[in-house]
């Protein structure tokens, strides 16, 4: 046997090696794992969007529905950051009492900033009335009321404007004032954000209160 | 002659495989991830028959665990905490333990949020 046959042998088993190593493609095995990672994240945060109408349906019998469903999310935001993982975002919810036709009432607003920064600027407005205010924290809540005066079951819409040092936002949604009902409104905009992955869900909570 | 060439071909292999294979990469495991989903579905899947909030909220975590047993694979130890805020561990600790959590607002008119930690090893 000639020495060459050493090199020889030594260049197929390398070659083997190499094609071996390359059929293996780890990256793509990472990435897939990546991916499952980020779904089991995405069912967490689906865990969060789904208790949210029950703590809704639990509180409509109790007169602290919006601070119920605050103290929940501010309980979530603690669990997910215990786990590495930031919740944040913004939520505006209005409960108002029976509505009698063309009669003053106070709509109650709460707005509670967990955007993960300072609100610099918020502005709301319904039904031609507006209020602004300004430096509302993280994780801080404001209670404000907006008077309404209804002749008929009609649709108001409540405009939201607010900037952080980062971004400005303007949202809006619907509430639905119907003669001889109360009703608790909430708009919900959460943000859970991993090393892995971001999931974001913008959702109204509607509920007619007895 | 026939010594040097044997050292070159054992020099070039060599080279090569510490080339492709010493860079700290490790082949990802999939074991935590799937154990970890498994979990989540096992709770959710008891949620959904009504089964876990109650007992959640009485902190029945025997009963939880019991519910459980038919729905995690015979192999997986198991064990269940509710808390609000702090959370206990399991005394057994393996570097193959992976733990879920499962987030409840309450039951019926009761608005009582826990978190229900399942740790599996």
């Amino acid at each position: 046997m000639k020495g060459q046959v050493f090199l020889i042998l030594a260049v197929i088993i390398i070659v083997t090696v190499v094609l071996l190593k390359t059929s293996l493609n780890i990256a793509s095995v990472i990435e897939t794992k990546n991916y499952l990672e980020s779904g089991f994240e995405r069912m967490e945060f689906q865990n969060l969007r789904d208790e949210i109408p029950k703590v809704i349906q639990i509180s409509c019998n109790q007169t602290n529905i919006a601070g119920n469903v605050n103290d929940f999310v501010r309980f979530a935001r603690n669990s997910f950051s215990s786990r590495a993982m930031d919740l944040n975002g913004i939520l505006v919810e209005t409960v108002h009492p029976t509505i009698a036709a063309s009669t003053d009432t106070t709509m109650n607003v709460t707005i509670y900033n967990f955007l993960g920064n300072k609100l610099k600027f918020l502005n709301l407005s319904l039904n031609g009335t507006e209020k602004t205010f300004s430096e509302i924290d993280d994780d801080r809540i404001l209670d404000t009321t907006f008077p309404i005066n209804a002749p008929s079951s009609q649709n108001y819409t409540l405009w939201i404007f607010y900037n952080t040092s980062t971004a400005n936002s303007s949202q809006s949604f619907t509430i639905p004032i119907e003669i001889g009902k109360g009703k608790f409104v909430g708009f919900f905009d959460l943000r859970l954000l991993s090393s892995r992955s971001e999931n974001r869900d913008n959702f109204i909570e509607t509920a007619t209160l007895p | 002659m026939k010594i040097l060439e044997a050292v070159i071909a054992i020099l070039m292999i060599l080279t090569v495989v510490v080339i492709y294979f010493g860079s700290n990469e490790s082949f990802p495991e999939f074991e935590s991830v799937s154990r970890g989903m498994r979990g989540f579905y096992a709770l959710k899947v008891l949620d959904q028959s009504n089964k876990l909030r109650s007992d959640a909220i009485e902190n029945n975590t025997k009963s939880i665990e019991n519910n459980l047993r038919p729905l995690i694979p015979g192999e997986i130890n198991f064990q269940v905490f509710v808390c609000q805020t702090a959370c206990g561990k399991p005394s057994a600790q393996t570097e193959s333990m992976v733990s879920v959590t499962y987030l409840i607002s309450g039951d019926i008119d009761n608005f009582k949020s826990r978190q229900i930690l399942l740790y599996m090893w």
